[in-house]
């Protein structure tokens, strides 16, 4: 068995499975709308003692790197940390599991399955 | 082929090509069995083998020609047929051109085309056995297990399984597990009974309906005195009709104006099994088991 589609169509599945749940378009669309609000000055992001930041490549990089740390390190991990845990509640995993496939195969795609997910948070 | 299988409740198996119906009450162990058989779940002691590889040591042996329908198993609902079948083709090791084909033949073959592209989270519990019953032959299985494979589907579908199940056993091996006697009735070449654990009996459906010939008769009993004829035969079923509850029962002694009728493998199945138990209860206050 070779890993390579394995390991594309786990990712595929796993990915087209969260992409669909209804609380993954609720955090898009909850996204797209703070980024509406902010683009369109409904909203503004005050630091500190009433500073509001510049609308330039610094301050958005800024703001990047602190949204993706945040999602990525609390709520991301929350949100994409049931891969396996999924197979046991969906019970797939009995029919994984007689499968011939090695438990590294199924291991590497499920890790690499968040990876796709994580620029939309 | 013949492979040889034991097991640690005491009793071994040697399989056959053709379909082998497990059969046995509920808590008589064959979701265990079957578990075991699948490679899911270790034997604590004896083994199980597969054309002479010991599975506890090499269950790839197995798994590359296995197909496997659990009792109890789910899919995910967000993907639709196609992707959840290519998935798992995937994993079985089929490669993308084949998959394909395999997966369009199966879908027309357990009736789902139509309705390929919808969530697998919208079928009702018989489409998803038969979307069960579709990843079970996607690698065109030498050895195919399926557990209840027919709760759920309506009498159509389920006649349509039982056509398909004996289609296929020409050159493989089927173990259909179940508790429902007529699809075992309909499909099966050879019949293993379980109960606690162990092998009541294993043999043939001609076998197992010589067993109770001139066993079974068919008695009139006033509605009133059902219960206490209960007590006192094994009424494998009865009917109400304006004359009184035909009874069917099975025994050696018929009670008076009882006539005898031709048995079913549902006779057979309740008196292996109530044979086994008394012998079990004298054993037990014999001493023999504990």
């Amino acid at each position: 068995m070779s890993f390579a589609p394995v390991l594309y169509h786990m990712v595929r599945a796993d990915f087209l499975e969260r992409l669909r749940r209804y609380g993954f378009l609720v955090t898009l669309a909850g996204a797209l709308w703070l980024a509406y609000g902010i683009a369109a000055e409904k909203i503004w992001i005050v630091v500190g003692d009433g500073y509001r930041g510049v609308y330039n490549s610094a301050w958005i990089g800024a703001l990047m790197a602190t949204c993706c740390s945040t999602f990525l390190s609390l709520a991301g991990f929350y949100i994409v940390k049931n891969c396996v845990q999924r197979d046991a509640e969906t019970r797939v995993g009995q029919i994984l599991a007689a499968t011939p496939m090695r438990k590294d195969f199924y291991t590497w795609p499920k890790r690499s399955a968040t990876s796709p997910c994580s620029p939309a948070w | 082929m013949a492979e040889a299988i034991g097991l640690c409740c005491n009793f071994s198996l040697q399989l056959v090509p053709g379909v082998l119906g497990l059969l046995g009450p509920n808590g008589a162990g064959k979701t265990t069995l079957m578990s075991i058989l699948a490679t899911i779940t270790r034997a604590t002691a004896g083994r199980v083998v597969w054309n002479g590889a010991d599975l506890a040591m090499d269950a790839d042996a197995l798994r590359s020609t296995l197909g496997y329908l659990p009792q109890d198993f789910g899919v995910y609902p967000n993907l639709n047929a196609v992707e959840f079948l290519e998935y798992l083709a995937a994993v079985k090791g089929l490669d993308a051109a084949s998959a394909k084909n395999r997966i369009d033949a199966l879908l027309n073959l357990v009736n789902l085309a139509d309705v390929r592209k919808r969530p697998l989270g919208t079928y009702s519990g018989g489409m998803k056995q038969r979307i069960g019953i579709a990843q079970a032959l996607l690698n065109d299985p030498q050895l195919l297990i399926v557990d209840e494979p027919t709760a759920g589907l309506d009498p159509e579908e389920r006649v349509r399984f039982r056509n398909l199940l004996s289609e296929l056993s020409g050159q493989r091996i089927i173990i259909l597990s179940t508790h429902i006697v007529s699809d075992v009735e309909a499909t099966a070449t050879d019949i293993a009974l379980i109960s606690q654990g162990m092998l009541v009996t294993h043999a043939s459906p001609e076998e197992l309906l010589r067993r109770v010939q001139g066993r079974v008769w068919e008695w009139i009993v006033p509605s009133a005195e059902l219960n206490a004829a209960r007590q006192r035969y094994l009424i494998s079923n009865t009917a109400r009709r304006s004359d009184g509850v035909h009874a069917r029962v099975l025994c050696d002694a018929p009670p008076d104006h009882a006539q005898p009728v031709t048995p079913n493998l549902e006779d057979a199945y309740l008196y292996c099994l109530s044979q086994h138990r008394s012998v079990n209860t004298s054993r037990v206050e014999a001493g023999v088991l504990s």
